[in-house]
């Protein structure tokens, strides 16, 4: 019972096509038919302009859709696609503009306000020439002597070490009171460095070798002193410090 | 290297009901400053400030002798300590080659009197020889403001320095005056 059904409803079915093909057939034959109708009684001078549009633009929908689309497809692909490609070359060299050199920008704008703006620029640049000799005449010429009365404001040369804030804390030591002489540096204490430029002077003839100092009651922020020659390896052990202080002059 | 610290801790007491400062070094008595200046700097005065100095430096010196050894570090922050418990300033201590040298800011204002000095002398020079257990003098070189540089050494060092400062030379020269002999 249900085989039967199905059978004969896939008949209907294949009937249904089989006349919507004749039936697309006919309609595509009276179509083609219509339009050498048209065309014959448009040479013999029988119908009008507009009834022949007319006729056409029904029938398009069913006869020229697909190559239609196919054209308007191609027509993109030529118009647009393509020039896009042509310019692809000249692109890169614009890169900084980002403008094609085919498509040289075309400014909205009428003549009279850009020539309009080109005095505008030369007024301003006008009026900033004028300003540098108000500029040279009076306030660099006064600049200059406040720089000469703040050098001679400058009394940190005659600092003496108490001045300066040296916290006594061990927390605040800082190794760096270790000094060679490949890390000469400014001294922090103008006052040290003062007598220690003394003692190179008076060391010149001599041959002192190196200074080293151990300073743990103060905070180092820098060499203190200078070394007038590169260090020694040695131990510095206080034992062993000791043993060669103690033979320093001794010519027994 | 080892560095011990400094520890100023229990350095001394005030027992207000009997009246005493105590302390493990000896028994203290607080004194202004100028009272010093009128003391005699006497051979007296350096002996006793040299003992005053040893007592310091016994602490640092059993730890070397427990540990070995110990760093420069540990004898300056040490003698340092010690100093800047008795008043006297503020020590750094210096190595011109292997000369010795201590650094004492007094931080006084007025001229540091020759009783001050004679302290300072012995303190240091007492600190230094409880230290190495060797008879270590120490004698002013130098002195600017209230700055004082010791040189530390042995005896025949010091008088060649002494005898080339009453010469007309600076304490710096007088330094360098030993390596002029060969002796550093």
């Amino acid at each position: 019972m249900m085989n039967d059904s199905v059978s004969r409803l896939e008949e209907l079915l294949d009937k249904v096509r089989v006349n919507r093909e004749v039936l697309r057939r006919q309609r595509q034959q009276q179509s083609s038919q219509g339009i050498i109708s048209l065309l014959n009684k448009k040479i013999a001078g029988d119908e009008s302009q507009d009834q022949l549009s007319s006729t056409i633009s029904s029938v398009i929908p069913f006869y020229e859709q697909r190559h239609i689309q196919e054209k308007v497809s191609k027509d993109i692909a030529d118009d647009i696609v393509d020039p896009f490609a042509k310019e692809a070359d000249s692109f890169v060299p614009a890169a900084d503009s980002f403008v094609p050199k085919s498509q040289e920008p075309v400014l909205p704008v009428s003549s009279s306000p850009v020539e309009s703006f080109i005095p505008e620029v030369e007024e301003t640049q006008i009026q900033g020439a004028s300003l540098i000799p108000t500029v040279e005449s009076s306030a660099l010429e006064s600049f200059v002597p406040e720089v000469e009365e703040f050098q001679l404001k400058d009394e940190f040369s005659s600092m003496s070490a108490q001045e300066v804030d040296i916290p006594d804390s061990e927390d605040n030591y800082s190794p760096e009171g270790f000094v060679l002489a490949s890390d000469i540096q400014e001294a922090t204490s103008l006052e040290t460095t003062k007598e220690m430029e003394t003692l190179e002077t008076e060391a010149s003839a001599a041959k002192i070798l190196e200074k080293k100092v151990f300073d743990k009651g103060a905070r180092v922020s820098g060499p203190i002193v200078k070394v007038i020659e590169k260090e020694i390896e040695r131990n510095w052990t206080i034992r062993a410090v000791l043993d060669r202080a103690w033979l320093v002059g001794n010519m027994e | 290297m080892t560095d011990i610290a400094f520890d100023a801790a229990n350095y001394a007491e005030f027992d207000i009901p009997k009246g005493k400062i105590i302390s493990k070094k000896a028994p203290l008595v607080l004194l202004p400053l100028e009272m010093l200046a009128h003391m005699e700097p006497d051979e007296g005065l350096a002996k006793e400030s040299a003992k005053w100095g040893k007592s310091h430096a016994q602490a640092l010196f059993e730890v070397m002798r427990a540990q070995d050894d110990l760093s420069m570090d540990s004898l300056a922050s040490h003698l340092h300590g010690a100093i800047a418990l008795s008043g006297l300033g503020r020590a750094t201590v210096e190595l011109w080659s292997d000369a010795l040298l201590v650094k004492v800011d007094t931080s006084v204002d007025s001229k540091i009197s020759s009783s001050h000095k004679v302290l300072i002398e012995g303190f240091v020079s007492g600190y230094i020889s409880g230290l190495s257990q060797k008879p270590f003098d120490a004698k002013i070189v130098e002195e600017t403001g209230s700055v004082l540089i010791l040189f530390v050494g042995n005896t025949a060092a010091l008088a060649f320095i002494n005898q080339l400062i009453k010469e007309g030379k600076s304490s710096a020269e007088a330094v360098l005056g030993l390596t002029s002999k060969g002796a550093i």
